[in-house]
């Protein structure tokens, strides 16, 4: 009768951190899984000493949907609405990383029009996902006004997106082999209406909280996060940018058409503090969304003439079993990937999802020792963490 | 107000000294004086959570609460009658009379200070030749209340809230103290009256324009009275994105309406004391004081009413700019807030005392440098004032939005 | 790593530090005040839904909004492609098949579609031939009990839908106001749910009516394993055979590229699988199952216990029917009158399913081009091919 190995788990460990927090006589603070800015369900055990945290420790998988999982019972194209959930507020991306994956596996090329049509709501769903993120960060820092401003920005991105492809929010707008809709007449000249009012309106955003004295003093050399220590935690996109490492799949490993196009990569400087402090996290997605209306500039500029959005696709998509395919993009949160296995019918034998967030909460643990419970706050919000993502 | 009754009382045909029932005729209208401060401080805090609501929404580029009533002005009634129908909730392992008790000791610390600030050239409860020491001390009430209730709610965030409101609270008593000494030394006396009465109508003859420190010392007394009122960007006690709601996480109904009755009602308790203090309080322009006690009947009245029309008025603006603040600010830090109170605060303010301390004696020797600097301190402001308006009207123009103030509301 | 988080020090210079902070707090808070104050004089983003809207919101909506589905059931063609293509099974048709003659052959008894599982993907809109079913401009969904949220095209299962025959070569279709129908069906909403009949109502209510032929999947197999027995040999004999088995919607949802390929796939030995046609389902593999063994062994399974004669030419092939027959009306009518008959027997959707632009191509595929494959009207699907084999052959369908 021997006992069965005790596998650590997540569970374990909470348990013996739990042990110890009691025997030092911190307090054991839950933070989440509703407070209001967890930004999701999240749940964070905070070992505390006073004002003083000790240790944060991200508890994962209150909103697991299992989506990975669906992937492997929906046909190819019945999947597309279901990776409009694994980031709701960036829809357009995990659109395009299973589209790409799923025309990787069929082999195929899909046209122009399409690509540019694709960058055109990628890029606009990119402004619309920083919008949220540095107005829940200025929220979240005490300042609730850029929180109205960043959002009626991001309406206008939504009425647009809305008129390109009849959703707000789950745009479920790519297909397999192209994008179901042409962009309506006129739309070029309302995106450019609309990119020529927001640089303005950026500039008016800088000048009301990027620059403002108590946020700099609260987010300077908060948590800064060494290139190397980014690099061993996986932080993917603006996370990794700030912290000086230009690295951006778009420019690193081009896909669809961003080659065709100028733009730079903003990296942190750490201008205000130290390099890759929780403001250069900040300040990278607000020169982001300058690059994304640079970018959606030349893309209007250069759109294609001919009318073909959707390239030559089997009404069933059937593979071959066995094939595998792989697609890497830049989303809004960084580098998201998508692993396809085909399976023997009309659907996948395995679909595995890497996402940012995810990686971006292994790093709190390790930052957050002797930060304070509002520096963990500001902490969770730089780091631009989206609940569903991390959980899919 | 004791000199009205005593008056009063010679009009029935009674000596005040020797009459029997004098003092029940103190404490009747006591009791009627009370009710009326009460009154006033809960109407005005009800009203203000309106006009915040209003402001906050019109700042954002929204509309708030516009339905009920003209322009939604009536919203706190609404409210308030809301919270008068809501549960009255206590959790489980509350401390359960400390919890009910919290709330009362917040309103006792608010509706005390009424006692001393004027309203009016007449209008003032007690003109207490300690005026200015009274407020400071029942004001230190409310951190008890917060106290109170962070503790007795046995929930950490309320603890949380409680402990950072007495920090914060306890703190920044000393640079506002030290802050208000200023005009106290300026005017010589405590009484709030006579610390009005010491300043003139015209900006130029304000205190907060006397000299350098001064104007300092209005800043330093502005920015404590935020941190003791917990506006923001001293809002920690109840900052919502880190402690949930704070110190009033657990309470609902009438009891939670009592924390945000005090906290919207000490608007007006620090934007009055501001403007008594620095901002020539209820001084009327053309009528000097001295004018002003000369008037009798008729005119008497009408001059009362002017002077409660400009001690509001300039009140008003001070709780405008204080939610305009709130509106504006990120909320900072616990430990910045403790250092901005211990090294930039108090130095600040010693220095302000020492500094109006010295340059009274120079003004003395040489008023004309006095003068001269009330009109360059006050030419100053004005010239803030309109680049400021510059500023704002740039501001509008430079996204392509049109001046509109009159739609949606 | 502790001490490459703490901040780094504050560099010296204690007064200058001072008042740059002070000088530095001062400036951003004019710069902040200034953008929040003048947000005070503009206009409000915001409007004030629903009521004080300078348009009306479905105004301000654009073409291409995804809100309610609808379905003009007078252009629906019954051809269930938008059901098949529901990602999370929303929509629910059932089909009731009749005999065309005093019942239409296909009838719609039921079109559902669950407004409070609908995520509002537009994966629906697109397969539609006709655009019947289409996302309205209607969104706003509060309701009183939660079984309303069901929207029900087809208002009384009592009285079934009849599905539209598509002019021939139509590109338009004459569809109703898009959201007529859907407001008029959400305007219900408050109202109690309907209760839905019991499966004992909707037969009582059917009795009387004539049933569709008895469809018995085993007999119709054993039919076909008979013939298949028969033409063991002959490759293209045998693939008919088969392809009389499956569905004949030509979908390729088996992977070729229509029932042709797949059957002569098995036919040819080199495909075993039977359960690859879809529109089918269980019982094109049972049929194609029943063939199959048959084949390999020599002898229909379960025609031992036969009951009767089939004007079917293999020995013992089905149970028997519930009236006898004579021939088969293909051999005793003239093609003109066999024409209509046939054409009768079409669900008449003209979908196009069977590969003939419309159900008259087929049918005169069928009569005088010699088509042997019965079984391609996917709208009419088991009751369309059973009579079409009780005319051409005179037998009972394969079993599906």
């Amino acid at each position: 009768m021997s006992k069965p190995l005790e596998v650590p788990t997540m569970d374990m460990e909470n348990k013996e951190v739990l042990r110890r927090i009691e025997i030092s006589g911190d307090m054991l603070l839950n933070m989440g899984p509703q407070h209001p800015s967890t930004h999701g369900v999240i749940n964070f055990l905070v070992q505390t000493d006073g004002e003083v945290m000790k240790r944060a420790i991200p508890e994962v998988g209150y909103l697991h949907r299992s989506l990975e999982k669906i992937g492997e019972r929906c046909t190819y194209n019945g999947y597309m609405p279901y990776t409009d959930r694994v980031d709701y507020i960036a829809a357009m991306f995990a659109n395009q990383g299973w589209a790409m994956a799923v025309e990787r596996l069929l082999g195929m090329q899909i046209p122009r029009r399409a690509e540019y049509c694709r960058v055109i709501a990628c890029e606009l769903n990119r402004i619309s996902s920083h919008l949220i993120s540095v107005g829940t960060m200025a929220m979240d820092i005490g300042a609730v006004t850029p929180f109205p401003y960043a959002l009626r920005e991001r309406e206008f991105i939504n009425d647009l997106l809305e008129e390109l492809c009849g959703a707000r929010l789950t745009y479920n707008y790519l297909r397999i082999g192209g994008v179901a809709f042409d962009l309506p007449s006129g739309y070029e000249d309302k995106v450019s209406t609309f990119l020529d009012h927001f640089e303005k309106i950026l500039d008016e955003f800088n000048r009301l909280i990027t620059y403002n004295e108590i946020f700099i003093k609260r987010l300077a050399h908060l948590a800064p996060i060494p290139a190397q220590m980014a690099i061993d935690y996986c932080l993917v996109g603006p996370n990794l940018r700030a912290c000086g490492l230009s690295f951006d799949v778009r420019k690193a490993l081009p896909y669809s058409v961003y080659p065709d196009f100028q733009f730079d990569v903003p990296v942190g400087k750490g201008e205000v503090g130290t390099m890759g402090d929780a403001w250069d996290r900040f300040w990278c997605r607000v020169e982001e969304m300058r690059q994304s209306c640079r970018i959606l500039r030349q893309a209007l500029a250069q759109l294609p003439k001919d009318s073909q959005i959707m390239g030559k696709v089997p009404r069933k998509i059937k593979i071959p079993e066995g094939t595998e395919a792989y697609s890497r993009i830049e989303s809004a949160r960084g580098d998201m990937q998508y692993y396809v296995v085909a399976g023997p019918g009309e659907n996948a034998h395995r679909v595995k999802i890497r996402t940012g967030s995810f990686t971006a909460m292994g790093i709190i643990d390790a930052l957050s020792r002797g930060l304070m419970i509002a520096d963990l706050v500001a902490l969770i919000a730089s780091l631009d963490v989206v609940a569903p993502e991390i959980d899919r | 107000m004791q000199g009205f009754i005593d008056n009063l009382i010679r009009g029935w045909g009674y000596d005040p000294a020797t009459w029997p029932w004098t003092q029940f005729v103190y404490v009747g209208f006591m009791g009627l004086f009370s009710f009326i401060v009460i009154n006033f401080a809960a109407i005005t805090g009800g009203i203000f959570s309106w006009a915040e609501r209003r402001i906050a929404a019109r700042m954002q580029s929204r509309v708030g609460p516009n339905r009920v009533g003209p322009a939604g002005f009536l919203q706190w009634i609404a409210d308030a009658v809301k919270l008068l129908f809501k549960e009255d909730l206590i959790p489980a392992e509350a401390d359960n009379v400390l919890f009910r008790a919290a709330p009362y000791f917040m309103m006792v610390g608010f509706a005390c200070v009424f006692v001393a600030l004027p309203f009016s050239h007449r209008l003032v409860i007690a003109d207490m030749n300690i005026g200015i020491f009274y407020i400071l001390a029942v004001t230190a009430l409310i951190v008890v209340g917060i106290i109170m209730s962070g503790w007795s709610s046995n929930s950490k965030w309320s603890l949380f809230g409680a402990i950072r409101s007495a920090a914060q609270i306890i703190s920044y008593e000393i640079p506002a103290g030290m802050a208000l000494m200023i005009p106290v030394l300026l005017a010589g006396t405590m009484s709030t009256q006579g610390i009005i009465r010491a300043q003139g109508p015209w900006p130029w003859q304000w205190f907060i324009f006397d000299n350098p420190a001064a104007t300092a010392g209005f800043f330093i007394f502005f920015i404590s009275a935020l941190a003791e009122g917990n506006r923001t960007p001293f809002d920690l006690p109840e900052a919502e994105s880190e402690l949930v709601s704070g110190y009033n996480t657990e309470y609902s109904g009438m009891r939670f309406s009592y924390f945000f009755l005090v906290e919207w009602g000490n608007l007006w308790v620090m934007s009055a004391l501001a403007v008594t203090m620095f901002m020539g309080g209820w001084q009327v322009p053309f009528f000097p004081a001295e004018r002003l006690d000369a008037l009798t009947g008729w005119t008497a009245f009408f001059a009362e009413v002017a002077s409660v029309l400009v001690f509001a008025g300039k009140t008003l603006f001070f709780v405008f700019v204080v939610m305009w603040l709130r509106w504006t600010l990120p909320r900072i830090r616990v430990d910045q807030m403790m250092n901005m109170c211990w090294k930039y605060l108090v130095p600040a303010s010693f220095v302000g005392v020492l500094f109006v301390a010295g340059w009274m004696l120079i003004v003395r020797a040489a008023p004309a440098v006095g003068m001269a600097m009330h009109f360059l301190l006050a030419g100053a402001a004005a010239v803030a004032v309109i680049m400021f308006v510059q500023r704002v009207a740039h501001n509008l123009r430079d996204t392509g939005d049109k001046f509109d103030f009159t739609s949606n509301w | 790593m502790a001490e490459t988080l703490l901040p780094p020090p504050q560099t010296p210079g204690a007064l200058g530090a001072y008042v740059k902070n002070v000088r530095d707090t001062a400036k951003s808070f004019w710069e902040g005040m200034s953008v929040t104050l003048s947000y005070m004089f503009r206009k409000p983003i915001t409007s004030q839904y629903p009521d004080r809207m300078s348009v009306p919101v479905h105004h301000t909506i654009p073409a291409r909004y995804r809100g309610f589905l609808e379905v003009d059931m007078d252009i629906c063609t019954a051809c269930q492609a938008c059901e098949r293509a529901c990602p999370i099974q929303v929509i629910n048709i059932d089909i009731l098949k009749g005999d065309g003659k005093i019942t239409p052959k296909l009838r719609m008894e039921r079109f559902d579609i669950d407004i409070g599982k609908c995520m509002y993907c537009g994966l629906c809109v697109e397969p539609c031939p006709t655009g019947a079913i289409q996302h309205t401009r209607e969104f706003e969904g509060a309701v009183m009990h939660f079984n309303n949220l069901t929207l029900r095209f087809v208002p009384d299962p009592l009285v079934p839908a009849v599905p539209y025959k598509p002019p021939k070569g139509a590109e338009a279709f004459p569809r109703q106001q898009l959201g007529e129908i859907t407001r008029k069906l959400i305007k219900a909403w408050d109202a109690p749910p309907p209760p839905f009949p019991s499966k004992e109502e909707t037969a009582k209510a059917d009795h009387g009516k004539p049933k569709a032929a008895g469809l018995d999947v085993a007999a119709m197999g054993r039919q076909l394993a008979a013939r298949a027995l028969q033409v063991k040999e002959d490759k293209p004999k045998l693939q008919k055979v088969l392809e009389e088995a499956m569905a004949g919607t030509d979908c390729g949802d088996c992977g070729y590229p229509d029932c042709f390929g797949y059957s002569n796939a098995i036919a040819q030995g080199k495909d075993t699988s039977t359960e690859k046609c879809a529109p089918g389902g269980a019982d094109s593999k049972a049929m194609l199952e029943t063939i199959l063994v048959s084949l390999k062994t020599g002898v229909v399974p379960g025609a031992a216990e036969p009951k009767h004669e089939a004007p079917a030419p293999a020995p013992g092939s089905a149970k028997e029917p519930e009236k006898p027959k004579g021939p088969p009306l293909a051999q005793t009518l003239p093609k003109d009158e066999l024409y209509k008959v046939v054409l009768d027997a079409m669900a008449g959707t003209d979908c196009g399913d069977c590969e003939y632009p419309d159900c008259d191509g087929y049918t005169k595929g069928i009569v005088y081009e010699g088509q042997t494959d019965l079984g391609r009207c996917a709208p009419g699907g088991e009751d369309t091919r059973a009579k079409l084999y009780e005319i051409m052959l005179g037998t009972k369908p394969p079993p599906k």
